[in-house]
């Protein structure tokens, strides 16, 4: 009741005026949330098409070899993600003492990586369907954040999946992904720090190329 | 200060389990469950120190939001013994727990699965329901109130989970979370024996709730074996693939697993929500820099082509 006394500003509004003051900012608070709208539409748009091209890939899983799809998730990756912005971030301020020929090596071998990984990660997945709950703003950079949730087909507990989507270069793509809570950005950005404090940068491209040559021949 | 209090304590529990050692066993005629009792007696005193201790020390620790700070993003101490702990784990798992999930999962159908999930899930609804009162999230506390009465009776002793089907989805909570509720600091990573990724918080959480828990008091020893191995059972089925993938995937399995269970628990601690502080990748300026890494070439170089001609 503390709240509703403050909305009526301390007493000097009556009971029902506040009923009416309350409502007015919401219609208020609404009609600002229309204007931001329009982006966040497309943001959403963005996750949606991406969700629905992997899918479809997920779809045609009888007649297709995992080489197949992989090439096929491939090309949504690197058109629906910034995978600079990502490599940067996970390489965090390694990337500073990194020499000229490290970063090369690291950028060519991250995009194979993040591939490879997201390809087996989501290969798992037969017959789930995703629904895009809301966007919203994240932070101060102008990131939106699609919260979407993957129902399974078994109808258990569905999972909730957040796309974190920046406007670069006058197109969204999508630079993290959090699942229940978890940065997959975070989680690999302190994967390689452990990496690199126990066997140093060229001991991470080492290590992330095989990974790639594993999971090539895990493929094959 | 947290780092103080952690070696008094240390040094307190070893002087106490000294003490209650040789309370339990001077007496040679001592029955072993008497023995027991006491020692019992000496986890609650343990337990309770170390949540005095914690609170006490550590409740002031403030944790930096500075994601290049390495000393908070990873604070792992004791990483070398973890990463042992760790090894002895995954050989535990590999040789014992993983072989019976999949067996489990390859006799019992998906149907029965889900009737023991809900069976141990409601199992565990009292503790949900004091950590939600402990928290003072009334409407968590509420729902797991709902739940437990519904299911236990409707749904035939918890086999069934009616309540999630009128819209009163599960709400754990635990003594960990309630604790960090209280502003209590995660501390130091811990890879606990058995129990897996842990922290000195959740460690003690694990412990209070163990008492906290009636059905512990109701059951009898063997009973509360058997519930203890079928929720071991029960978890590991449910993340067959999951951390099968995890571990293929990884580059350093350790690690992965490390930020995963951190970001896990602040997740069920915010209760699903954002945190209010949003982690941003600080790296915009980057975009104008970098000419090393031409996003358009990326595109180029990872065509269909280059997959196929592998």
């Amino acid at each position: 009741m503390k709240l509703f006394y403050v909305l009526s500003l301390w007493g000097i509004v009556g009971r029902r005026q506040t009923v009416a003051l309350v409502a007015l900012l919401m219609f208020l608070l609404s009609s600002f949330g229309a204007l931001a709208s329009a982006a966040d539409d497309q943001a959403g748009d963005v996750v949606q098409s991406l969700g629905e091209r992997a899918i479809s890939v997920l779809g045609k899983k009888e007649g297709s070899t995992f080489v197949e799809r992989e090439a096929a998730f491939r090309t949504i990756l690197v058109e629906g993600f910034h995978i600079q912005t990502i490599s940067r971030f996970v390489l965090g301020r390694y990337w500073k003492t990194a020499t000229k020929y490290q970063r090369e090596a690291y950028s060519d071998i991250f995009v194979d990586f993040i591939v490879r990984v997201y390809a087996s990660r989501f290969d798992a997945y037969n017959g789930e369907t995703f629904e895009i709950l809301k966007t919203i703003k994240a932070g101060t950079e102008g990131d939106m954040l699609v919260r979407t949730r993957i129902l399974r087909p078994s109808g258990g507990t569905p999972v909730g999946v957040d796309f974190r989507v920046r406007m670069i270069r006058g197109g969204y793509r999508v630079v993290d992904i959090n699942v229940e809570g978890i940065s997959m950005l975070h989680t690999h950005r302190v994967e390689f720090a452990s990496v690199i404090k126990r066997k140093g940068m060229d001991g991470l491209l080492e290590e992330l190329r095989a990974q790639v040559e594993a999971r090539g021949s895990a493929a094959e | 200060m947290c780092r103080w209090v952690v070696w008094l304590l240390a040094l307190a529990s070893f002087i106490l389990a000294r003490v209650i050692w040789r309370q339990a066993f001077e007496d040679r005629h001592v029955t072993f469950a008497a023995a027991t009792t006491r020692i019992m007696r000496l986890g609650q005193m343990l337990a309770m120190l170390m949540v005095i201790g914690i609170v006490a020390g550590c409740a002031s620790a403030t944790a930096p939001e500075n994601y290049d700070d390495e000393e908070y993003s990873v604070n792992d101490p004791f990483e070398d013994i973890n990463r042992i702990t760790f090894a002895v784990n995954e050989t535990i798992d590999g040789v014992l727990l993983s072989p019976v999930a999949n067996i489990y999962v390859g006799i019992v159908p998906r149907w029965g699965r889900e009737r023991a999930t809900n069976m141990l899930n409601n199992l565990g609804e009292p503790v949900n329901i004091f950590n939600g009162l402990l928290q003072w999230e009334l409407e968590r506390a509420a729902t797991s109130m709902l739940r437990f009465s519904f299911n236990s009776t409707i749904g035939l002793g918890g086999v069934f989970d009616v309540a999630e089907g009128i819209g009163l989805s599960r709400t754990p909570e635990d003594f960990g979370q309630t604790l960090a509720v209280w502003s209590v600091g995660e501390g130091p990573f811990l890879m606990l024996p058995l129990f897996g990724p842990s922290n000195p918080r959740d460690a003690v959480g694990m412990g209070v709730d163990w008492f906290m828990d009636p059905f512990v008091h109701a059951l009898r020893e063997h009973e509360r074996w058997q519930r203890s191995i079928a929720r071991g059972v029960d978890v590991r089925s449910r993340y067959i693939d999951e951390l099968a993938v995890l571990k293929e995937t990884s580059i350093d399995h350790y690690a992965a697993m490390r930020e995963l269970y951190r970001q896990h628990r602040g997740n069920e601690i915010r209760n699903g929500k954002l945190p209010s502080t949003l982690p941003i990748p600080t790296i915009t300026i980057w975009d104008v820099m970098g000419d090393e890494f031409d996003q358009a070439a990326s595109d180029e170089v990872v065509g269909v082509d280059k997959v196929s001609s592998e």
